[in-house]
């Protein structure tokens, strides 16, 4: 399962590839610390899974999720962010992604998310 | 005390009347300092996020009693606030709400947590507000509801405020009414705040209008439109707001 990491901030992107490296067959493939790097990355690189952030230089996570939409690029997205407002939950689940995660409370929660995924893809 | 900052608005003012676009520049730069100080209030809150992330781990991996297992809940629970807090001041200088959800959410939101926090009755009314205004013309009319708002809480002893949001042809205006105090308006636009001059140098700078309407114990209306299909607003930076 090929995963890509959406996210400005190199303190949370580091500590989500600690955190993750420990399950089989997980390949982190690329990191992106803008909306430009992101779209550009999910658009060439076609990754299985994506951990986005909400708010990245260049603009939000909606930009991209509106980016993937264009480009019917289909994959499963994991928006981790600060902003667990519900209506952002609202507008991230309405424009395509598949889960919202709160990165203070449910920061553990993406790893649970990405091995209960794995068996779906060979 | 109030000296430097006297003829600090009154050097301002000068500017603004000799260099109307100077403003302007103040304007883009001022905005783009908060935005730079959110984003890094931003990596403050996912510091704490982490460290809440941490503790979380922590007490659900070691074998801890009661007695240690409540303390870290409490400082987990000290975390979650702290990046609360630092996540509404980020939102404060530069709300990602309007980024996030558009004009017609942020404002309705803002209103209403507006209302609760001032214990002002504020009603909010939107009518074909366009979902793809740009967010210049966003930030410009937002940023008037604030300013407006905040007056209106602040000055015009009204328990009630009406906020009107809506879009026609060509067009979004905005409408603050209240039926408190007024004010002289030639008073307050030579005064010494900013507040008033802001709101029209904001509107200048996004080619919109900018209206008040008020008198002493008549009560206030403040109308701010943009015009989201001028072409030429786009692609505007500070340098082509120098050149018009």
């Amino acid at each position: 399962m090929r995963l890509l990491i959406a996210d400005d901030s190199e303190l949370i992107v580091d500590r989500l590839i600690a955190s993750l490296e420990a399950i089989k067959g997980l390949e982190v493939v690329d990191r992106a610390g803008t909306v430009e790097e992101a779209s550009e990355a999910v658009r060439t690189l076609r990754p299985d899974v994506v951990i986005l952030d909400m708010q990245m230089p260049g603009g939000t996570g909606l930009d991209v999720l509106a980016t993937m939409k264009r480009d019917q690029v289909s994959c499963v997205v994991i928006v981790l962010t600060n902003f667990a407002y519900p209506q952002y939950r609202k507008k991230c689940l309405g424009s395509g992604a598949n889960f919202f995660l709160d990165k203070s409370t449910e920061f553990d929660k993406v790893g649970d998310v990405l091995r209960s995924m794995l068996p779906t893809f060979p | 005390m109030s000296e430097p900052k006297d003829s600090l608005l009154g050097s301002v003012k000068e500017l603004d009347q000799m260099f109307p676009t100077a403003i302007c520049r103040l304007i883009a730069a001022h905005d783009e300092e908060r935005r730079r100080i959110a984003g890094e209030l931003r990596d403050d809150t996912d510091r704490a996020a982490l460290l809440a992330a941490s503790l979380s781990a922590l007490e659900l991996s070691s074998e801890l009693n009661y007695g240690a297992r409540a303390r870290i809940q409490e400082i987990f629970e000290g975390l979650k606030d702290l990046g609360s807090s630092i996540q509404k001041l980020s939102d404060r200088l530069c709300s990602s709400k309007l980024e996030f959800l558009g004009l017609e959410s942020a404002a309705r939101i803002f209103c209403r947590d507006f209302s609760k926090q001032h214990k002002v009755e504020v009603g909010f009314t939107s009518l074909d507000v366009p979902s793809d205004l740009p967010q210049q013309l966003s930030r410009a009319l937002f940023t008037v509801l604030e300013e407006a708002l905040h007056n209106a809480a602040k000055h015009s002893g009204a328990r009630h405020v009406e906020v009107l949001l809506k879009g026609s042809s060509g067009e979004a205006e905005l409408r603050v009414r209240d039926s408190g105090t007024g004010f002289d308006l030639d008073k307050a636009m030579n005064g010494s705040g900013l507040g008033l001059v802001g709101m029209r140098e904001r509107l200048n700078w996004a080619q919109g209008t900018f209206s008040i309407v008020t008198k002493p114990l008549g009560g206030t209306e403040v109308l701010a439109t943009v015009f989201p299909t001028k072409r030429y607003f786009s692609a505007r930076s500070p340098e082509s707001a120098r050149a018009s």
